[in-house]
């Protein structure tokens, strides 16, 4: 049974079909044939009590969040203020690109936002202080990834809601690691430009007075993080009223840089609601699935089996790497986090390994997801800044160097687990 | 083929609406649920009852941009097999994926229906400080989720009828997974307005 489910997944997944109706559709049918249908009677109701779910409500708010502060310029000015502290390094602008992504990360919940807003302003740099294309680009798209580790991410909430695990645990767990990541990819381009001396471009010439000038720039994005992930530290509010709060507090700021119009609320309203529902469709089709094959025991099935195989609980864990990094290569993000994580889950609980642990672990391996060829959205996303007519190679050539430090990443993570449970036991447990 | 092309650009228009009510739904929502966090923390008045408006909002929009996120094809394929087929191939896919969302769609929307129809005969109300009716907003969850369903079939008689003329192009243009750079399109639509903004 076990095997027929995972290869009629896989069918229909790699047919194209919608990853919704895939896995809706094998729901409905593992029901009828191993449970006379009686699942799919109270779908209905099953669906209405997850559509409405307070917790969820946060995934469109950053949503509109992120829509709002792609439009409410603060990007440019921001990146601005970024250069003038971070250039020094050998790499230049280079740096800037990850602490920007960084910065804005901590202010949106995507991936792609982040790359975007960030590739956007920087692009333009490339040419005219003669950077390394390739490299440069890979910071773009490396940088963007920062987005769903560093809080808020809806990546996180979306694995909190099918693993049932706290999301303001997931959000500190996120904190420290998504810090060494940037630092690991500031040093893979540091370690880079010292070796080759002609990819760092010229350097920037900046002084004291200038980066004191440029600090209130960086005061929205700030104060948004301080809303937005402040507010829930604080035992102010969960994360779906911060994420409310960093609404509001985001229109005020489009209002403030006089960006706010009808017509950009009109595409943020469109942006938001055309990644909802996208989201949304697979997350109420994988739930449900999840449901089904709790109850027919296929969970505990494939438990049973690699139980069986009589693995350390390291070599599962490592296994599991493999697949995910390889998986990553061919699929969209949430829909690998969907499919795999209700499965896998279970497996890495009972193995002893810790949930929010874990949750960093699939986010780190996500990121990794998105910058691996052929499929890579923030490769597809830094691409689509450019000029047309360059080959997307160079994108994906530039993103390797961090793909390496995203592995190393893994490793250090699996090694000093304490680095992502030290703040959420300090403070919850 | 003039009526199809009509109707769909009759269907995508009401979506495109349906969209911009639930986006400034979602807003509304938030500036409530912000009101309600401000006047629990800085007065100690808990008006309870935006977190339970906010979850019907979010049913409800969600379920109405369903067939917004269809006519731009955004909803999630995997296309790492699918990009190296041939274009009939892959209009053959198209068309099986159509139908098989229909199926589960058509499915889950007649369950739903039921949901409703069983509230409203008994009356049932939210067991909250709100005691809302539960047949209002899960009408307006039904009614999204029935307009998703209508979408589907007409764009599944469309893909099949273009299917029979072998009018390939169409296929693709109404039903095909977003190539690369149309997918570029979609994620950076903002950064035009971003530009000026700056």
């Amino acid at each position: 049974m076990l095997q027929s489910v995972i290869i009629i997944l896989l069918v229909l997944i790699f047919a194209a079909v919608p990853v919704a109706a895939a896995l809706g559709v094998l729901s409905l049918a593992l029901d009828q044939l191993y449970m006379n249908g009686r699942l799919g009677r109270a779908i209905g109701e099953f669906t209405w009590d997850k559509s409405k779910e307070y917790i969820l409500v946060a995934i469109p708010m950053f949503i509109l969040l992120g829509e709002i502060m792609l439009r409410a310029g603060i990007a440019k000015r921001m990146y601005e203020a970024v250069v003038e502290w971070l250039s020094w390094l050998p790499g230049g602008l280079m740096h800037a690109n990850i602490g920007s992504c960084g910065i804005f990360a901590a202010s949106s919940g995507s991936s792609v936002a982040t790359a975007a807003t960030v590739g956007t302003v920087a692009y333009p740099e490339i040419g005219k202080r003669g950077y390394n294309e390739r490299l440069f680009l890979g910071s773009l798209a490396a940088g963007g990834t920062l987005g769903i580790l560093i809080p808020p991410s809806i990546s996180l909430i979306i694995y909190g809601l099918i693993t049932d695990t706290s999301v303001p645990e997931l959000y500190l767990a996120g904190i420290l690691p998504g810090l060494i990541l940037s630092l690991l990819f500031i040093g893979a381009i540091a370690i880079a430009c010292t070796m080759r001396k002609e990819w760092g471009g010229t350097p920037v010439r900046t002084s004291w007075r200038r980066r004191i000038r440029v600090l209130p720039d960086l005061i929205p994005p700030v104060l948004l993080f301080a809303v937005v992930v402040g507010s829930i530290y604080a035992g102010v509010a969960t994360p779906t009223e911060a994420a409310s709060l960093g609404v509001v507090f985001a229109l005020g700021l489009a209002a403030w840089n006089r960006s706010l119009s009808l017509r950009m609320l009109r595409e943020a309203f469109e942006g938001t609601m055309r990644t909802t529902a996208m989201i949304m469709l697979i997350i109420l089709a994988a739930v449900f699935l999840n449901f089904i094959l709790g109850f027919i025991g296929v969970t505990q099935g494939l438990l049973d089996l690699i139980t069986g195989l009589g693995l350390t609980p390291i070599e599962t864990m490592l296994l599991l790497v493999v697949f995910y990094l390889l998986l990553g290569m061919f699929m969209e993000t949430v829909s690998m986090l969907l499919t795999t994580v209700p499965i896998v889950f279970p497996i890495v609980v009972h193995m002893g390994f810790d949930p929010v642990w874990f949750g960093i672990m699939v986010t780190v391996l996500m990121e990794t997801a998105l910058i691996t060829p052929p499929i890579g959205v923030n490769l597809y996303v830094v691409h689509g800044v450019r000029a047309h007519g360059a080959p997307f190679n160079d994108v994906a050539y530039g993103a390797l160097p961090f793909v390496i430090m995203m592995v190393i990443m893994v490793g250090i993570l699996l090694t000093f687990p304490q680095l992502a449970l030290w703040l959420p036991t300090m403070v919850y447990r | 083929m003039k009526i199809f092309v009509r109707l769909h650009a009759w269907l995508e228009n009401i979506s495109r609406a349906a969209v911009w009510i639930g986006g400034a739904a979602l807003l509304i929502s938030a500036f409530m649920v912000s009101g309600d966090v401000i006047m629990r923390k800085l007065f100690s008045i808990t008006m309870s009852g935006s977190d339970e408006i906010s979850g019907y909002v979010f049913a409800a929009a969600t379920a109405w941009a369903y067939s917004y996120c269809l006519l731009h094809r955004s909803h999630i394929r995997i296309d790492a097999l699918y990009g190296l087929l041939p274009v009939w191939l892959r209009s053959v896919l198209d068309a099986l994926g159509l139908a098989l969302l229909l199926f589960y769609m058509g499915y889950l929307t007649n369950k739903a229906i039921d949901v409703f129809l069983t509230s409203w005969e008994q009356d049932s109300v939210s067991i909250t400080t709100l005691s809302v009716p539960q047949w209002i907003p899960q009408l307006l969850w039904v009614s999204g989720l029935s307009w998703f369903v209508i979408t589907l079939s007409f764009l599944l008689v469309y893909v099949l009828v273009s299917l029979l003329l072998g009018d390939l192009n169409t296929v693709q243009n109404v039903a095909g997974a977003l190539s690369a750079e149309k997918k570029i399109d979609e994620e950076t639509h903002g950064m035009d307005a971003m530009r000026k903004a700056d």
